[in-house]
């Protein structure tokens, strides 16, 4: 996201991906596990316009620290040291641009292979890079990111060329699209002063915690128990914290309030923005007891704000 | 609920009305004859009272346009709106401001009806749920099509009747008010890095031209009774004789009935010193010889601003020229965009020449029913400089202050040196309400006549026109006062409008079913928007010629 | 229609979106019998893990662990966010639009920290 923000990116919906990409380059991600699907719908095996052909009109290239299943997808798996990820698209930066590092091997991987790479890049139809967490949540972070939207970008004066990141949780492209056109910024917002302010590191949620500042939470459709490094985590046991979830998690076993809802996508309908920022409205094929989670975060609103009212009497 | 506006002077172009001192009768959200007794009296004392702003053409919503605030949180940094100043919902600005703030702002220069005019089909449900969140103002999307590939195939085939089918469809599938086509074919062909320069020039994987293109849609939209006519973005926009694609455009609808968008970014020549110049006069010339043809003007300000088009070949230009932060964003089957900061500098002959351009298109085109003020916002400046540009064009003298600041070889080479046009209030008046709500097709906005929306804006009168635009001292929005003194003091929210176009030209239910299969990644059942995400939707009905 | 009963108490529904992770296919076929999902067509695991398990642990509204009426878990959530100073919202990226906007409404409203897992 901040990488984004930098520097822009050459993006396109993943059906662009379907019809017309021939190189695809997973860096650091692994969709057999993470998202089994993408492969079949729109990068690897999909046919489309100028793929009538699916897999055998593409070339695949996998770039992560370990084999992982995803290897047997692809054409060429390339492995390189872990935390160097930055160090090796620089590089692919560099030849791209035809200069030369003074090494032969850079982060575990022979100069040569990459020169291989950088050339098929160029010569491509189009080419797409799809990076994931591997790479965004490791030593560097944005700054990995930084360095794939600019290869990407430079890129574009050789060949159509794509960097789209794999996103993890099914709407997490949507909370930024809302809060980005509700308040100008995708994520760490702080509305103290009454009106929305974005620094990451001092309003992001693991730099919040660590430092035990908030004096009160609401978790909503989220696990942060699970899912935060528990340095982070843990002063939720030590603040009043308000859970709003369909279902039983580590979170609601130690919340101090806990609201069930209906799942979205299970047991109501709403609209989930896809990795590629295109929305689409969901299902519902089960019956829930519980509201949808706005009608609670409705309730909530309108009561802080007649007890706003009584304080202001008293 | 019912108010009397006394005192005032009315100006109602659609009525022939230039500052006639009468009462205006407001009941129930409507202009009535008579208010009653009861009614709440409003002094409009030393006040002109004209019906709300209508912009036609404004990037607020959509995906382009988050990403446009996306990428720029130094935009977002030293411009808020509090909820400590009493608005209900903080936001931020900037050129590219967040929803609530972008309402607040338009309520509070007397605008009340906006138009977001470049959706892609894949994108009009996340437009909507930006309208919604946008107060104070009704609103509309138009759809992207020039560069739709269902369309190309129907048109390889001369299929004109699936074509009327398929944009009924879409218009209801998406909820949108009409149809614009932004570079014809230029889109599609930037997924291969080409563009179009020609509008005979064939594309690579389709066996059509623009010309064809925009022929064929401007003649469904005419065979559906769409309200609003062909919203066209021209072939080769910014760039040197620009102006010749213009003409050549134009010269091709052989008198349809079209609005030229943003005409002053297609009006640029190749002449001077420096191979660029400004052929506005030129173009007013077609305008004023046209009567089938309207424009926006899309006026250039100086300062720092965030352009967003869907010209996705434009932006990478863009890009590459100025080493700027570049986003793309191609959608499959349908268009694409492109967002780039940009600065404009009055030190910058280039620019200089854009800003001279559009303020001679204002002066040179005759009449104010088919010329109507715009930013292109946020491509030519932010929407809250509109007070600004209107004293432009209102204040001779001041028109040569700003000329006298600019680039010294620029101001030597421009046909605005010499213009001496200065605007009035009703001509204003046209310029921003009543000439386009009518070619939108609204009719009962844009003018105070009985029946008509009662969206009003009283501005009082001073001799310094910027002041006096930007901080109306009152605001109705369907018959509510909504903002005084140029402050919000009511949040309310709008109609979002849209057609429901006739259908039965032909069947295509299988041939869309096999293209979303082929080269679609949305299921054709999950991609038509629901009324759902229209929680105030109007419609307005469109008007099918009889004896076709 | 996209969701056809066909037998007593057992429903079909096509054109299903999945909830899961951000590649959002959307044509998995759901059968579902006595409000249980019985089986998913077009499904990857992790989507069948979704749908199989929704029915089970579902939570119950409580306050300090003890199982209380839903208006009353409301209540308590409200006083406890009206009294903080320094709120923390965080979350949104597993639910729909909807909630988001209202989360941001409610940050907005008092004045609280607000992130997705963008951050983390």
């Amino acid at each position: 996201m901040v990488a984004l923000q930098l520097g822009g990116a050459p993006a396109a919906t993943l059906g662009e991906v379907k019809n017309r990409a021939d190189l695809v380059i997973f860096w650091g991600s692994n969709p057999a596990e993470s998202h089994p699907r993408h492969f079949a719908r729109y990068s690897g095996a999909a046919k489309g316009r100028m793929n009538p052909k699916g897999r055998k009109d593409r070339y695949i290239v996998l770039v992560d620290i370990r084999p992982t299943p995803s290897v047997k997808y692809a054409d060429e798996f390339i492995q390189i040291k872990p935390g160097q990820d930055f160090e090796v698209l620089t590089v692919m930066r560099m030849l791209a641009s035809g200069q030369r590092p003074d090494a032969d091997n850079i982060g575990g991987v022979e100069v040569q292979t990459l020169e291989r790479l950088v050339q098929r890049c160029k010569d491509a139809r189009m080419g797409v890079l799809f990076f994931g967490q591997g790479i965004t949540e490791t030593r560097g972070k944005h700054q990995n990111s930084l360095v794939i939207y600019q290869f990407g970008k430079e890129m574009n004066r050789h060949s159509k060329f794509l960097t789209l990141p794999m996103r993890g949780h099914y709407n997490v492209v949507g909370s930024g699209n809302t809060m980005c056109w509700q308040t100008g910024y995708p994520f760490a917002v702080n509305f103290g002063r009454g009106y929305p302010q974005f620094n990451p590191g001092e309003f992001s949620v693991v730099d919040l915690l660590k430092r035990k500042e908030p004096d009160a939470a609401l978790i909503v459709a989220a696990e942060p128990m699970d899912h935060l490094p528990y340095e982070a985590a843990r002063h939720l046991e030590d603040i009043p914290t308000i859970v709003l979830d369909p279902r039983e998690t580590l979170t609601t076993k130690m919340a101090d309030v806990v609201i069930p809802v209906k799942h979205a996508g299970v047991s109501v309908e709403g609209t989930a923005y896809r990795m590629d920022h295109i929305p689409i409205k969901m299902r519902a094929v089960l019956d829930s007891p519980w509201p949808k989670d706005d009608i609670p975060l409705s309730t909530i609103i309108e009561r802080i704000k007649e007890i706003r009212k009584e304080e202001a009497k008293t | 609920m019912a108010i009397r506006i006394e005192n005032g002077e009315v100006i109602d172009p659609a009525h022939g009305e230039d500052r006639v001192k009468r009462t205006v009768h407001i009941k129930d959200g409507k202009i009535v004859a008579d208010a009653g007794l009861d009614a709440t009296v409003i002094d409009a004392t030393g006040c002109v009272v004209m019906a709300g702003g209508v912009d036609i053409h404004t990037h607020v919503a959509g995906p382009k346009v988050n990403f446009a605030r996306l990428m720029r949180p130094e935009d977002h940094r030293y411009e808020h709106v509090s909820r400590e100043d009493g608005y209900e919902r903080s936001g931020t600005g900037g050129v590219a401001a967040t929803t609530f703030t972008t309402g607040y702002r338009y309520c509070e220069m007397g605008y009340t009806t906006i138009v977001e005019p470049a959706v892609p089909p894949m994108g009009a449900r996340h437009a909507h749920e930006e309208l919604v969140d946008i107060p104070q103002v009704d609103k509309a999307i138009f759809t992207l099509l020039g560069n739709s590939e269902i369309i190309f195939q129907y048109l390889e085939k001369g299929e004109m009747s699936k074509i009327n089918e398929y944009i009924s469809w879409i218009m209801d599938a998406t909820k949108s008010y009409s149809v614009k086509i932004v570079n014809p074919g230029g889109a599609n062909m930037w997924k291969y890095r080409a563009d179009i320069h020609d509008i005979d020039q064939k594309l690579r994987d389709f066996d059509t031209t623009p010309r064809k293109i925009v022929l064929a849609i401007a003649d469904t939209m005419a065979t559906l009774g769409l309200p609003h006519p062909l919203h066209l973005h021209c072939n080769n926009l910014g760039v040197p004789d620009s102006y010749k694609t213009a003409i050549a455009t134009a010269e091709a609808m052989e008198g349809r009935p079209l609005h030229l968008t943003h005409l002053q970014f297609s009006s640029y020549g190749s002449s001077g010193k420096r191979k660029f110049s400004s052929e506005a006069p030129r173009l007013a010339q077609m305008v004023n010889d046209n009567p089938n043809i309207t424009i926006d003007v899309g006026q250039v300000l100086f300062g720092k601003t965030t352009t967003i088009t869907a010209d996705g070949p434009f932006e990478y230009h863009l890009h590459k020229l100025t080493g700027s932060k570049w986003y793309n964003g191609d959608v499959e089957c349908e268009d694409g965009c492109g967002v780039v900061p940009y600065d404009y500098k009055r030190k910058s002959f280039v620019n200089c020449i854009q800003w001279a351009a559009g303020l001679e298109l204002f002066l040179l085109i005759d009449d104010p029913w088919r010329v109507y003020l715009t930013t292109d916002h946020p491509n030519g400046a932010p929407f809250i400089t509109y007070p600004h540009l209107i004293r432009m064009l209102m204040d001779k003298d001041f028109r040569r202050e700003q000329v006298e600041k600019i680039s010294v070889e620029a101001s030597s080479e421009i046909p605005l040196k010499v213009l001496e046009r200065e605007y009035s209030l009703y001509e204003i008046a046209i310029i921003t309400r009543a000439g386009t709500a009518r070619r939108l097709g609204l009719e009962h906005k844009g003018h105070l006549g009985v029946g008509a929306h009662a969206d009003v804006a009283v501005y009082r009168i001073g001799a310094n026109y910027e002041e006096m635009f930007a901080k109306p001292a009152w605001v109705l929005k369907d018959g509510v006062v909504v903002a005084k003194e140029g402050k919000v003091t009511r949040q309310v929210f709008g109609a979002t409008m849209y057609v429901h176009p006739a259908r039965g030209f032909a069947d295509i239910e299988k041939d869309l079913a096999d293209f979303f299969e082929s080269y679609y990644t949305v299921n054709i059942n999950n991609y038509p928007v629901g009324l759902e995400y229209l929680p105030r939707p109007e419609l307005i009905p469109c008007q099918v010629k009889q004896n076709d | 229609m996209t969701a056809v009963k066909q037998a007593e108490n057992t429903t079909v529904t096509e054109h299903v979106v999945c909830p899961f992770c951000a590649t959002l296919c959307d044509d998995l076929t759901i059968h579902v019998h006595n409000n249980q999902v019985v089986k998913v067509r077009n499904g990857c695991a992790l989507a069948k893990g979704v749908f199989e398990n929704a029915h089970k642990e579902w939570a119950t509204p409580r306050i300090g662990g003890k199982e209380v009426a839903y208006d009353s878990a409301v209540e308590e959530a409200a006083k406890l966010l009206a009294a903080s100073n320094n709120p923390l919202i965080y979350g949104l990226s597993a639910t729909d639009v909807d909630a988001q906007k209202k989360c941001i409404e409610l940050a907005d409203l008092i004045g609280a920290n607000l992130d997705n897992a963008s951050s983390v």
